[in-house]
């Protein structure tokens, strides 16, 4: 999965203390259980909420994890179970960052205050909802197929374009991603490992 | 989830993990549920309706045209039967096993088997569709004869003869042919053509069961008799494959088949008694009778028409055996 971090800062390179540090606490660690897990940004320390409106549109929220005001509506981070277990296992291996920087990505502008988008809340009642459009849409094709047997072109042809429309609506993905950090004390600086990453579908 | 809570060490890696939580199923869940286990039952229907599809020999004696083309179309459509039936069962097993643990991750089965089963119901009843249409074609056609005898009437009454008897001679001329088309299991418009062996009406000769408390039968003459019993066998599936051309008709094809088939069955009894008493002569009979039909039947391939104008008979595997087999 290639999420860009918008706080991404590839200029910057970390120190020598930086790297022994995140080699000791993050990286070796993820090693031992066969996880290569990359650097991508090293930065000052973030706010705790910190949201930004790309030029193409919708918003990237980042937040630590204890004050990510989307996990806060939302009552808890909801995550595919196969990525509970493997942060879990990331976890018993040792990984011991010292902040976890969880980032959103809403479509539309979004700013504080505003409620998370019913729409998303959980993300997955969107997901059965596609799924029960996707059954109702077989179900439908089937009669209409049947109905219109003699005509199959029309029929088949509604069909298709439902599907390719639905298919092309679940194209669109949304990318909650899990960075752990460490800080470096002189510098202060903040060395950001991704951790982890799913799609949620709107 | 209550097991992730351990990792709360005060860490903020175990922190976060404490939080999260995997994503709750919603109540439209049950939708999908219902939806993926309808369609295992679709999915079940359809392979027993596909299943129940007739066969190219079905509908031989019931379709004017066409019964080997469509037989043919039908075991495309009844193929995937027993496929359909299996995942059919599978699918309400998988529909159960997900919603007695419900999880977001199985949703793209449910949807899977939803979409299957509707697949399968279209290809089942696209394969009835046709059934149904080739009866209709059939029934259209002996309507077109009713038509044509009531329109004779009304010809007639108005005196016009020779329209009349024009008519009720393609009438007739048209019911002949349905009649003769939908009793020749194996013949299709105009053509005498040879029918596959599995299209065929005539059951093989059986294995008759051993009588008990018989003397054991010779091992030279077992023999023999496997080796005599496999060419009848082999002969009587040839005589399938053979070709009738008119006068010699259908009728006239089974019953010979017919006949051949319960004379092989008195051969094969012959045969082990004479296996068991050591009777070599029998042996002797039968294979005369089989050559004496062999070559028949190798003549009638290559020349029907012939057989029939030099004997006067059409060819005929009893008809070449010297009679001693009743």
């Amino acid at each position: 999965m290639q999420t860009l971090i918008p706080w991404q800062q590839p200029d910057v390179q970390p120190t020598p203390a930086l790297e022994r540090q995140l080699e000791r606490r993050v990286l070796a660690p993820a090693r031992r259980i066969g996880e290569n897990l990359p650097l991508v940004a090293i930065t000052e320390p973030p706010p705790p909420v910190s949201i930004l409106h790309p030029p193409q549109g919708g918003t990237w929220i980042a937040a630590y994890h204890d004050s990510d005001p989307v996990a806060l509506a939302r009552g808890a981070l909801h995550a595919p179970e196969a990525e509970i277990r493997r942060l879990a296992q990331l976890h018993k291996a040792g990984v011991e960052p010292d902040a976890i920087l969880v980032g959103h990505q809403l479509p539309g502008r979004w700013q504080p205050g505003d409620p998370v988008p019913a729409a998303y809340l959980p993300a997955e009642v969107a997901t059965v909802d596609r799924l029960l459009a996707t059954q109702a849409a077989a179900v439908s094709a089937g009669v209409d197929f049947l109905r219109t047997l003699a005509g199959i072109g029309a029929g088949l042809g509604a069909a298709t374009v439902a599907g390719v429309g639905q298919l092309a609506d679940a194209a669109v993905l949304l990318d909650p991603f899990v960075l752990g950090g460490i800080t470096e004390p002189k510098t202060g600086l903040v060395g950001w490992v991704f951790l982890g990453g799913w799609d949620e579908r709107p | 989830m209550s097991d992730l809570e351990e990792y709360d060490d005060g860490s903020s890696f175990g922190d976060f993990l404490s939080h999260l939580r995997p994503y709750p199923v919603p109540p439209g869940f049950r939708f999908a549920l219902l939806y993926a286990a309808g369609g295992s039952i679709l999915l079940l229907l359809a392979g027993l309706a596909a299943s129940a599809l007739p066969t190219s020999q079905d509908l031989a004696g019931h379709l004017a045209i066409g019964a080997a083309p469509v037989g043919s179309v039908l075991e495309l459509f009844r193929a995937p039967s027993s496929a359909l039936v299996f995942f059919g069962v599978a699918g309400l097993m998988v529909t159960a096993a997900i919603g007695i643990r419900p999880r977001v991750e199985g949703a793209g089965v449910l949807a899977a088997l939803t979409t299957f089963g509707v697949v399968a119901g279209v290809w089942a009843a696209v394969g009835w569709l046709i059934v149904l249409i080739a009866y209709l074609t059939t029934l259209v056609l002996w309507l077109f004869v009713v038509a044509l005898i009531l329109g004779a009437g009304a010809v007639a009454s108005r005196a016009e003869w020779g329209m009349a008897i024009v008519m009720v001679v393609v009438a007739l001329l048209l019911a002949s042919w349905l009649e003769n088309a939908t009793s020749d299991p194996t013949t299709t418009i105009g053509a005498a053509r040879p029918p596959e062996r599995s299209q065929s009406v005539i059951a093989p000769p059986s294995e008759e069961e051993q009588p008990r408390h018989l003397p054991p039968a010779k091992p030279a003459l077992t023999q023999q008799r496997i080796a005599v019993e496999s060419f009848m066998t082999s002969e009587f599936d040839a005589w399938h494959e053979l070709p009738y051309v008119p006068p010699c008709d259908q009728t006239t094809r089974s019953a010979e088949l017919v006949s051949f088939r319960d004379i092989l069955t008195l051969m094969r009894q012959r045969l082990r008694e004479a296996a068991r008493y050591d009777e070599p002569e029998a042996f002797r009979q039968v294979s005369e009778d089989l050559e004496r039909v062999d070559s028949e039947r190798a003549r009638a391939f290559t020349d029907p028409q012939g057989v029939y104008e030099q004997f006067g008979r059409c060819p005929s595997a009893v008809g070449v055996m010297v009679f001693r087999w009743r």
